[in-house]
């Protein structure tokens, strides 16, 4: 993960709140590349919810086991932070801005070419092939959302920052939905049997967004962006330059090692590693659970499937601007805890209730999503707030990678349906239900007990057992040092 | 047509299409990074 990307994401929800949620008075080239990195993210995801919601159908075409099935978006996830570190900085260190273009087009290409050899049916007749192929993906891919994240950041005035990465993280739940209305489409034109011509879908954007980008993320456009900043009166985030207030934070990073060893002596961080595990695992395991739910227990056609099963995502994007704004209002520790019961909640609603009826089922999923995407940047932002100075960025870093190893909590699902009967037995998806719940009440107890509030209604008395020194957070008066 | 001919020509055609552009990317980054090193040489 970028550098400035890991810095600046975490000022997503501070930026709704601060002055007016559109800014004015920014270059209208800022905003062709705000919309351009917001579409190319979306492209991505597009990319990445094909694998979930069309398990059940490659289920069927391979004849796998649900945790064989399962395992491929696991070992897909677990896959996608591979380059994102190594080659996020090495753009980083090149000085950002023009410089992403290059490596973003090398990956984007790599990833298209590969993706799109699984739309040769001849091709993925072995699933060892199929397999091979979507690990391949998934590597080349892998560096593509922090360079496209860093770019959102780099091509904005620095006083909207916040703004734009808000704006474009909104790309993860908006790009799914799309994506999964794309992919029904194209089931329903095309027949299940040819469910590989899926995987020509992202290629079809890309083509479009990498041309695109070839003419906007230009040294000359950059240079235009800076004169058209300095007109009116913002800083280009290009120049590297820093707001007045920011001159003070600037700091030597330290190395990885020793920001590890500082974050494992930070409670509050500490819990955001093994909350952001677990939470965004289970946000992995719905997203892999629900396809297979909605097509084996409540008999959905397979195209239906595919968009049924992101509905949530609808208000998933309006979910993490709505918490992001209220958290710096009542407090980042609460706003997480009262998201991921709600998250809990919202899966038990989803189970029980879906099979009354397609409006019923439309209906629990958008309750469900005010919550299941906003979990992510709230994370980050607690993650960030107690960080030691000299390593916030790397130590967001490892928060990042945690989100990603959560994908491994999908071959406990694919275990647990083959325990309870097999993909045709409800008993598999009650008990990943209760899983899901477990882990969800688990975190948001681990989170009220360990990690210390930053700001907020509760800041003062947080019901944490640590003292607040050791979360970097300074001490209250009376309170003992 | 039937789906294989047609996977192939979008194929074909989508990679071409990012193939060329990668390349013209490329060759506009180095006279990107040209440019930049000849600034600061004048610096």
């Amino acid at each position: 993960m970028s550098i400035k990307d890991k810095e600046n994401r975490q000022v997503i929800s501070a930026a709704t709140v601060k002055g007016k949620i559109i800014p004015r008075n920014v270059p209208r080239i800022a905003w062709y590349a705000l919309i351009m990195a917001w579409l190319a993210y979306a492209t991505q995801i597009i990319a990445r919810i094909g694998i979930f919601n069309i398990e059940p159908i490659y289920a069927s075409f391979y004849n796998l086991s649900p945790l064989l099935t399962l395992s491929i978006p696991a070992i897909w996830t677990m896959l996608a932070a591979t380059l994102s570190i190594p080659i996020s900085n090495m753009s980083d260190r090149k000085g950002g801005g023009f410089h992403r273009r290059h490596y973003y087009l090398l990956f984007l290409t790599g990833y298209i070419l590969i993706l799109g050899l699984i739309a040769f049916k001849p091709i993925i007749s072995s699933f060892a092939v199929f397999f091979t192929l979507l690990i391949l993906s998934a590597i080349i891919a892998s560096p593509l959302e922090p360079l496209i994240v860093a770019s959102a950041g780099d091509w904005f005035p620095i006083e909207h920052r916040g703004f734009a990465l808000g704006f474009h993280h909104t790309g993860y739940p908006w790009g799914s939905l799309i994506g999964g209305f794309l992919i029904s489409m194209l089931l329903i034109i095309f027949g299940k049997s040819n469910w590989p011509i899926v995987f020509l879908l992202p290629g079809s954007l890309a083509v479009i967004l990498a041309i695109v980008l070839y003419k906007v993320f230009t040294l000359e456009n950059q240079r235009k962006l800076e004169i058209e900043c300095q007109k009116r009166g913002l800083h280009a985030s290009l120049a590297h330059e820093l707001l007045p207030s920011e001159i003070k934070e600037e700091k030597k990073e330290l190395g990885y090692r020793e920001a590890f060893r500082l974050l494992l002596k930070n409670p509050t961080e500490l819990t955001m590693l093994i909350v952001g595990f677990l939470v965004t695992g289970a946000y992995w395991v719905w997203a892999g659970f629900l396809p297979l739910y909605l097509y084996y227990i409540l008999h959905y056609p397979a195209a239906e499937t595919a968009f049924l099963s992101v509905i949530f995502t609808a208000t998933g994007g309006l979910g993490q601007i709505i918490w992001g704004a209220l958290s710096d209002r009542i407090g980042r520790k609460l706003s997480l805890i009262i998201t991921t019961l709600w998250f809990a909640l919202g899966v038990y609603v989803v189970v029980a209730l879906a099979g009354l009826g397609l409006g019923v089922l439309i209906g629990a999923q958008l309750f469900a999503g005010l919550a299941t995407n906003a979990t992510y940047p709230l994370m980050y932002a607690i993650g960030y707030d107690v960080a030691d100075k000299r390593a916030k960025a790397t130590s967001t870093a490892f928060i990042d990678v945690a989100f990603y190893l959560g994908g491994a909590l999908l071959f406990v699902t694919g275990y647990l349906i083959e325990v309870g009967g097999g993909y045709y037995s409800i008993t598999g998806y009650l008990l990943n239900t209760y899983f899901l719940i477990g882990i969800l009440v688990g975190s948001a107890i681990l989170t009220l007990v360990v990690a210390r509030e930053t700001s907020g209604w509760f800041f003062k008395k947080d019901w944490s057992i640590f003292p607040r020194r050791m979360s970097n957070l300074p001490e209250l008066e009376g309170e003992s040092k | 047509m039937n789906i294989f001919d047609f996977t192939v020509i979008i194929y074909i055609i989508y990679a071409l299409i990012l193939i060329v552009i990668t390349y013209l990317s490329e060759r506009l980054y180095k006279k990107e990074l040209n440019e930049i090193q000849h600034e600061m040489k004048e610096k």
